[in-house]
């Protein structure tokens, strides 16, 4: 059942926290026409999920989540330079940035960009999540690099950043498919804009809903 | 949010919820996306199942 939870005003309410506590700290709302995943940061950890072989990347999705009960939710990664058609091999797909698993022994370098990253680590001790312009470091537990920075350490980026405002000019539109991750300190925010949404954002007002504006 | 970030966008979007796919890529970025990221439960997070045995 659709639920019109928004994102930014009172989304940290009671009744958030309630459906994550009855939901065991993983919630699937939609917020118009936003599919929304949030977790509790404390209780989520994060793995990369590559495809190996000439089969479809959905199939790769579905045999991993399979393959791991604790898995609850699978999103797309990496941005890619080229773009050729048809079916390639991982070998000759080309990446944005740097993409580490330390569990899987993963470890792929990228082309170099002002750009973002994500990545969590954990030492057994305290794991935490960083979200930072740069490449991941190659001994977090999983990284991912090459992203379009949003907010980082609580600032909204603008067209200064140039990774943004290329983005930007590659398209703008409020039908473009868009897919964030984004944090705080006691949460973890999935969000997806279907590619053809008809109430769709672009980037500025995605940016400033995330970051706590109205919309 | 105090910190966001966008991956891939347009028709690479995707996102596989609890085994059910709600948002799925176009044929075409199926065949060439190679990296996606899977969140789950910390180990030691994991919701823990009591088995019961029911008594007619």
């Amino acid at each position: 059942m659709a639920m019109n939870i928004p994102v930014v005003n009172g989304w940290r309410n009671s009744e958030i926290e309630t459906r994550l506590r009855m939901t065991n700290g993983f919630f699937y709302f939609e917020d118009g026409p936003f599919q929304c995943a949030l977790m509790a940061r404390a209780l989520v950890s994060m793995r990369v999920i590559r495809r190996t072989s000439r089969e479809g990347f959905a199939t790769t999705v579905e045999e991993a989540a399979a393959a791991d009960s604790r898995m609850r939710l699978v999103i797309n990664g990496s941005f890619y330079p080229s773009d050729p058609r048809g079916a390639v091999m991982p070998s000759s797909a080309p990446l944005f940035g740097n993409v580490f698993d330390r569990m899987a022994g993963i470890a792929i370098y990228g082309t170099k960009m002002e750009q973002a990253a994500c990545l969590y680590l954990d030492n057994g001790k305290n794991p935490r999540w960083n979200f930072a312009i740069g490449e991941p470091p190659s001994d977090c537990t999983a990284g991912l690099g090459g992203l379009i920075p949003l907010i980082i350490g609580n600032v909204p980026v603008n067209d200064t950043n140039r990774r943004y405002a290329k983005a930007k000019q590659y398209g703008n539109g409020t039908r473009f498919g868009r897919l964030a991750v984004a944090c705080d300190e006691k949460y973890l925010l999935v969000m997806l804009q279907p590619d053809g949404a008809k109430d769709g954002l672009a980037y500025d007002r995605l940016r400033d809903k995330l970051a706590g504006g109205q919309e | 949010m105090t910190d966001a970030v966008l991956l891939d966008g347009s028709d690479s979007v995707m996102m596989y919820w609890d085994g059910v796919w709600k948002s799925k890529q176009s044929a075409r970025k199926n065949t060439f996306t190679t990296i996606g990221l899977g969140f789950f439960y910390a180990p030691g997070s994991e919701p823990t199942t009591v088995e019961v045995e029911l008594v007619p």
